[in-house]
């Protein structure tokens, strides 16, 4: 059981860090986003990079976002039943639609998102938006890393809420 | 097994296997995701399925125009967990307590003026809850009066730009954001106009639903030390409002642009009044990663939904059943409207908006509707859903943000919102017979 706790909690901490790291690019969109408007319109002397640039600060944003959001439980539901239900009942819900719209779903994404991102590293693949042609391969990697991170914390979750029906307690 | 299915069904089995399935309380992102990935999978094998939810996933997190989600939701995070536009309230307080139902009134127009700063419900809605609903509380008002005109003014914060629903709306229907911004415009600040007016005239009637406040109760400042106040006030307001509209309305910028440019001037806003600190930084920037992933999360499984939905042939089924609607082009935008009040009431707007858009726009527009027009309608319509008993995003902010000792219940509420929906209701016929509120503006850029 220690083990597994540490493996949960190892997750939880990967998942917090992406978030913790990855809210710094919202400065970096907003300081670069104002440099490049400054710079065109008042300058007339916009940036070749500034555009790809923010695209793909905003991209790591949201995709590192992902799992964070899983481990405070802020993804959107519909909860007109769902609040209804005791924490226990809760939990079973959340078991079976796990094993319904979560599993089959994430393990397709990090699939393909890993095949996407292995072929872009071999193929040297280039974003083709603008003239400053920037290397595909991280940013598909960060997707990939993403939608594995959101995985694994969709398995945490799993496991703590299969431990609290079956125990009747908390994992942690 | 495939070519047994019609492509009705496939309508059927798609959308209402997403709203039965929403149901079960399980993060709707992954529901929607689950739903299109297995029908594609039956459709159309699993290469192609899962090339279209990979591949618009990842164009989705690519986009320019969304990137105005997290930089808004930056904005606004900052005013909020600054308060640089709080000191507003006090000093309209002053100005206007005086008069029957002045606070009530107060409380619309700070909601309006918050709306134009701010681009999400749950955030202007809670702000004016925590602002503006104890004093008018503990000044005698009738608490459904008070509660009802702090939810109907703080959901306008959807509509009046910056507006997150509106960024998000545009680019699925064609429009463009700045239009959409400024056709938004007119009609917002006519409900504000309608909500104060519906207010200062039952409180005129019946005083004893907004009392006015006794003179010994507000400040005696002399003329002068008042009018400082006031700019020194109305100086962060009118700059993000400025900075953010006044780019977009001048053709300097798009709105994503606009947004950073709002996001700068909201920072040093901040600064200049000396309420940045690196813990506001850093639990904002936190704030806007959580808003814009949850966001961009559900945006980019939609996208994919619609690819699979669009291309089992879902699309021309829903355009064939609205356009046999009886009754002419009017008849089927009414059932349009319906559907997604009765959708808004219950979903989150980012799933109607990401769903139904793309299905509902070509619709609109072989009906022979300004896309402007009707999509500034259905936002109008979304929004008057999200203050909807029973399930209404607003009202659960509202009552969730209310200090307890209020004593402000679910009944005040829902009471106090119901002439705000039918002021709304009234306001949509009027824009259907008068469509320039909506284009005027727009027309001009």
């Amino acid at each position: 059981m220690i083990f597994l706790r540490k493996i949960l909690k190892g997750i939880d901490t990967m998942s917090k860090y992406a978030g913790l790291s990855a809210r710094w690019l919202t400065w970096l969109l907003v300081l670069v986003g104002a440099y490049e408007t400054i710079l065109r319109h008042w300058f007339n002397a916009p940036t070749v990079w500034a555009y790809d640039t923010l695209c793909m600060a905003g991209g790591a944003v949201y995709i590192m976002g992902w799992s964070y959001c899983y481990l405070i439980d802020s993804h959107v539901r519909v909860d007109l039943f769902y609040t209804r239900l005791s924490e226990k009942n809760k939990a079973i819900m959340d078991i079976i639609s796990s094993l319904i719209f979560f599993f089959p779903l994430m393990i397709v994404l990090v699939w393909i998102s890993s095949k996407w991102a292995v072929k872009a590293w071999r193929i040297d693949e280039i974003m083709i938006a603008t003239y400053w042609y920037p290397p595909a391969a991280p940013f598909r990697t960060v997707f990939a890393l993403g939608s594995l991170l959101l995985l694994l914390q969709g398995v945490a979750r799993f496991i703590r809420d299969l431990y609290f029906v079956t125990r009747g307690e908390h994992l942690d | 097994m495939i070519e047994i299915l019609s492509e009705k069904v496939i309508t059927a089995l798609m959308l209402g296997g997403v709203l039965v399935l929403v149901m079960t309380g399980f993060p709707i992102a992954f529901v929607i995701a689950s739903v299109a990935l297995i029908m594609g999978f039956l459709l159309f094998g699993g290469d192609i399925t899962y090339h279209i939810l990979y591949s618009r996933m990842y164009s989705m997190t690519l986009s320019y125009p969304f990137l105005a989600v997290p930089l808004f939701t930056f904005m606004g995070v900052i005013l909020q967990m600054t308060g640089i536009i709080d000191e507003l309230y006090t000093v309209l307080y002053d100005s206007m307590s005086g008069f029957r139902g002045g606070l009530a009134i107060v409380t619309i127009i700070f909601g309006t003026i918050l709306a134009a700063c701010l681009g999400v419900i749950t955030a202007s809605v809670s702000m004016l809850t925590m602002i503006a609903l104890a004093p008018m509380v503990t000044r005698g008002y009738d608490k459904s009066i008070a509660s009802g005109s702090v939810v109907a003014a703080g959901t306008l914060g959807i509509l009046i730009p910056p507006s997150i629903m509106l960024v998000v709306y545009a680019p699925q229907a064609g429009i463009s954001i700045g239009q959409m911004f400024m056709g938004a415009f007119l009609p917002g600040l006519f409900l504000s106009a309608c909500y104060c007016t519906y207010v200062g005239i039952r409180c005129y009637l019946n005083p004893k639903l907004g009392p006015a406040v006794s003179e010994d109760q507000k400040s005696m400042l002399p003329f002068g030390a008042k009018m400082i106040r006031l700019l020194k006030a109305l100086l962060p307001p009118l700059g993000i409002i400025l900075s953010v509209l006044g780019t977009i309305f001048l053709g300097i910028a798009p709105p994503t642009e606009a947004a950073a440019m709002g996001s700068l001037a909201a920072v040093l806003l901040a600064i200049a009044y000396r309420k940045m600190t690196w813990d506001i930084a850093k639990r904002a920037a936190l704030e806007t990663l959580r808003v814009s992933a949850l966001v961009l999360l559900i945006a980019g499984i939609c996208y994919a939904y619609v690819g699979v939905f669009m291309s089992a042939g879902c699309g021309n089924v829903v355009f064939d059943i609205i356009m046999s609607v009886p009754g002419g082009k009017w008849a089927s935008f009414l059932v349009i409207m319906v559907i997604l009040f009765i959708l808004g009431m219950f979903i989150e707007w980012i799933g109607i908006v990401f769903i139904m858009v793309p299905i509902v726009s070509p619709i609109i527009v072989a009906l022979g509707f300004d896309p402007l027009w009707a999509g500034l309608m259905i936002c109008i319509n979304l929004q008057m859903a999200f203050q909807t008993p029973p399930m209404a995003m607003s009202i659960f902010v509202c009552k969730g943000t209310a200090p307890p000792e209020l004593g402000v219940t679910m009944e005040d509420i829902i009471k106090g919102v119901v002439p705000f929906i039918i002021i709304i209701a009234l306001s949509l016929i009027i824009f259907s017979i008068f469509p320039q509120f909506i284009t005027f503006l727009p027309s001009l850029m």
